[in-house]
């Protein structure tokens, strides 16, 4: 096609097309699109799929067996690895599959080794039992064995397969722990006599003898074409047991037809679980039902009841006695006493009170005698006991008193000694009254060392001078000095805080007595200011200092002497002590 | 291992029990072998490394009072037939004997011994007579039950023949 006028009409064309398919389809192409987004977008086909994922699932499990072939690798897979992250879960997982299994073996196994200790027991211990046991000892076989014979209704103790025409044994069982003679002379003896009668008694081929009497055993013999089956049998076997023998036969018949037909001496075909199994089937066993009279394992167990009881007796006197002991114990321990005491469900019951400063009740009790602990049932209730012990273990836990204060408790008065401070001692004595047991406070035993020291510290400083040249303002003292005034100064005043004080300092200064007094008067005042910056410099609190510019008004020596003169050009500590209540005000 | 069932056959006292007694160390006592006209004896032999079982039926001789029982003979797989070496009579017993059991039980192997060779010197069979046999195919041994010669060898001769 030509570019041009026919595109554009062909443009037209297509637009008007466009324009109907947009009018006429719009909800299709939306729908379309939709669809489109939904196969396109992972996020919507994820929740598409797991939709229709359960059901899915269902189906093919149900129609199809591939779904679980294409599943197992990776189910597997996840199993593996599950396990390796975590044994543990998959243990848990499984335990209650495996843990009945394995408790039912135990129980089982246990349940089978109590019947048969039981059995022996009571065999062992009955008048019957020991007579079998006289029998087992005369007679050399083992007493399980006799007890089992004796309780016996009938056992089949040995079955024979027979090769019917020559006599020739194919196999044999035996029931546990019975002797088994020559099976295979007893498998030909069998024969023979067989023989011997139908020869004697002129029977025909089909007619057999079918028990015989061998001793205290009966032989059942069940007759096949080619084989035979004979049971040596101890006690009365019932009718019923001759149906099992002749289906056993009749099932080895079937099952070895071949064998027995071909048979010339060769056993090794008859050897088969099959046949043994079917053999089994004959190896049949009852016992008797046993009377369950009053037996000598009861009295026994009835005595031993008995002799428990005495026992019991015994130690519950035993233990009486370490109750009563106990208690006076308790009594007597200071800070407990018991209100109520005695014998109660379980063991012994004891109500009282306790000063929690009291010693633990159970620490009380002997602990290798006869009273246990556990059959103790203590009450207690709290209260505060009088005892001088206890008020002064108050007393110290309320009062705090620094290590070097004693603490003394003699008829209501509390002593008290050493070293504090006042304002310790003050609230110790306000504190201490409100104590129970304590009716006055005697502190006259009492010293405060911090007292002393200010005492002590104040007089020195009110006599320390601090020189200055002749017409200057700046001190001779040297740093150490101006340092040490310092920190005593500190010192001073945290101890008049301690008293209860307040202290305050005034830096005096002085001047001789040459010059103009105003002159002078300056001059002092600008060595006290020098001083104050000094000690401010060296960390003491502004407001401990206060200045009084005293010019030559104030001599500190009167002399009129060089020396006497050297001395007033300085500056001197005017210390006053307030106590706080004063300051405060 | 095999199981066989050999029967002792002769007449009267040319010595079968005592050759199954020299052979056999014997369980039970056959008190039962009077009033049964058979006693069972059992022996392993190891024949060309197979084990074999021989149930050893021990039929009384005929006499007067006894005659032989035909059921005894059901199954046997071999015969021993005996004769006293002193009576030349009870070969020809033991020759009438094998002829009843191979019409009984079909054709089995079967070996004959002249016993009591320690009574050689006192031996009425004619040696012509024997030879004649054997020239039948027949396996002759000697044996004695007192001296025990030949006793072993002849129930291993009967094994052999009846395992081919
Ligand atoms: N000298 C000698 N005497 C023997 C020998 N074998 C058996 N006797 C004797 O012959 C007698 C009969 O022996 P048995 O073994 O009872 O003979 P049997 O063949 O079993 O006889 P029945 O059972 O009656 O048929 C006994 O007195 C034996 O001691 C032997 O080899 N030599
Ligand atoms: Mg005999």
């Amino acid at each position: 096609m030509s570019a041009g006028k026919p595109a554009t009409e062909a443009d037209a064309g297509a637009d008007d097309l466009s324009v109907l398919r947009r009018l006429l389809l719009r909800p299709e192409q939306r729908r379309i699109a939709e669809l489109g987004e939904r196969l396109e977008n992972p996020r919507l086909r994820a929740r598409d799929v797991s939709r229709v994922l359960p059901e899915a699932l269902r189906l093919s499990a149900r129609d199809r067996a591939d779904l679980g072939d294409a599943l197992t690798p990776t189910v597997e897979t996840i199993i593996h690895a599950s396990v390796r992250r975590d044994s543990r879960r998959f243990a848990d997982a499984l335990f209650p599959v495996i843990g009945p299994a394995i408790r039912k073996a135990i129980t089982e196994a246990l349940r089978q080794m109590l019947q048969n200790l039981s059995e022996v027991l009571e065999h062992s211990l009955s008048r019957r039992g020991l007579a079998w046991r006289f029998e087992a000892w005369r007679s050399g076989r083992p007493f399980a064995e006799v007890v089992l014979l004796h309780s016996l209704e009938f056992r089949v103790e040995q079955v024979f397969l027979i090769h019917r025409e020559s006599g020739v044994l194919l196999q044999h069982l035996s029931a546990g722990n019975v002797a088994c003679e020559d099976a295979g002379l007893v498998s030909a003896m069998l024969t023979a006599i067989q023989d011997f009668v139908r020869d004697s008694f002129a029977m025909a081929d089909d007619q057999t003898l079918d028990s015989i009497q061998m001793g205290d055993l009966t032989v059942w013999v069940e007759q096949g074409p080619e084989a035979v089956i004979a049971g040596a049998i101890r006690g009365n076997a019932p009718p019923e047991l001759r149906g099992v023998f002749r289906e056993a036969l009749e099932s080895i018949h079937q099952q070895q037809a071949e064998a027995l037909r071909d048979f010339s001496g060769d056993p090794a075909a008859f050897e088969t679980d099959a046949v043994q199994h079917t053999l089994q089937q004959c190896l049949q066993a009852r016992y008797h039902e046993r009377p369950r009279r009053i037996s000598p394992l009861l009295v026994m167990l009835l005595l031993g009841l008995l002799a428990a009881g005495g026992y019991w007796a015994y130690t519950g006197l035993r233990e009486q006695r370490a109750f009563e002991s106990y208690l006076q114990a308790l009594n007597q321990a200071p800070g407990i006493i018991v209100t109520r005491a005695g014998a109660a469900a379980g063991g012994y019951r004891v109500q009282g009170l306790r000063d929690p400063l009291a010693a633990d009740p159970l620490s009380l009790l002997d602990g290798e005698g006869p009273l246990d602990p556990q059959r103790l049932d203590l009450h207690f209730a709290p209260y505060q006991a009088l005892a001088p012990s206890f008020v002064l273990t108050r007393a110290r836990r309320l009062l705090r008193p620094p290590e070097t204060v004693n603490l003394a408790l003699a008829d209501g008065v509390l002593r008290l000694s050493g070293q504090a401070p006042a304002r310790w001692t003050g609230e110790a004595r306000r504190l201490a009254l409100a104590l129970p047991g304590v009716e006055a406070v005697d502190s006259s035993g009492l010293r405060d060392p911090g007292r002393d020291e200010l005492r002590a510290l104040r007089a020195a400083l009110s006599e320390q001078v601090i020189r200055f040249h002749v017409d200057t303002t700046r001190g001779e003292a040297d740093a150490p000095t101006l340092q040490r005034l310092a920190r005593d100064l500190q010192r001073l005043q945290g101890l008049a805080r301690e008293q209860g004080q307040a202290a305050r300092v005034v830096l005096v200064g002085h001047s001789d007595a040459t010059g103009t007094p105003a002159r002078n008067l300056r001059l002092s005042r600008l060595r006290a200011e020098w001083l104050r910056e000094q000690l401010l410099g060296q960390g003491v609190d502004p407001a401990l200092l206060t200045l009084r510019a005293a010019g030559s008004s104030e001599p500190v020596s009167t002399g009129t002497g060089p020396a006497a003169q050297a001395k007033n050009r300085s500056v001197t500590l005017e210390i006053h002590l307030t106590s706080q209540q004063d300051a405060d005000r | 291992m095999i199981r066989k069932k050999i029967c002792m056959l002769g007449a009267f006292a040319v010595g079968k029990t005592s050759l199954v007694e020299r052979f056999v160390k014997s369980l039970f006592n056959a008190r039962y072998q009077t009033s049964l006209g058979v006693k069972v004896d059992k022996k392993s032999l190891a024949i060309d490394g197979r084990l074999l079982e021989l149930i050893l039926w021990d039929l009384a001789g005929e006499d007067e009072f006894v005659s032989l029982r035909l059921p005894y003979l059901r199954g046997a797989a071999g015969l021993l037939l005996v004769v006293d070496g002193t009576r030349p009579e009870t070969l020809d017993t033991a020759l009438a004997l094998r002829d009843k059991a191979i019409s009984e039980i079909g054709e089995v192997p079967s070996i004959l011994l002249i016993n009591k060779a320690d009574l050689a010197e006192g031996w009425r069979i004619d040696p012509p007579d024997i030879d004649r046999l054997v020239a039948r195919g027949w396996t002759i041994l000697e044996t004695s039950a007192k001296t025990g010669r030949g006793v072993e060898e002849a129930f291993l001769a009967l094994g052999k023949e009846m395992l081919q």
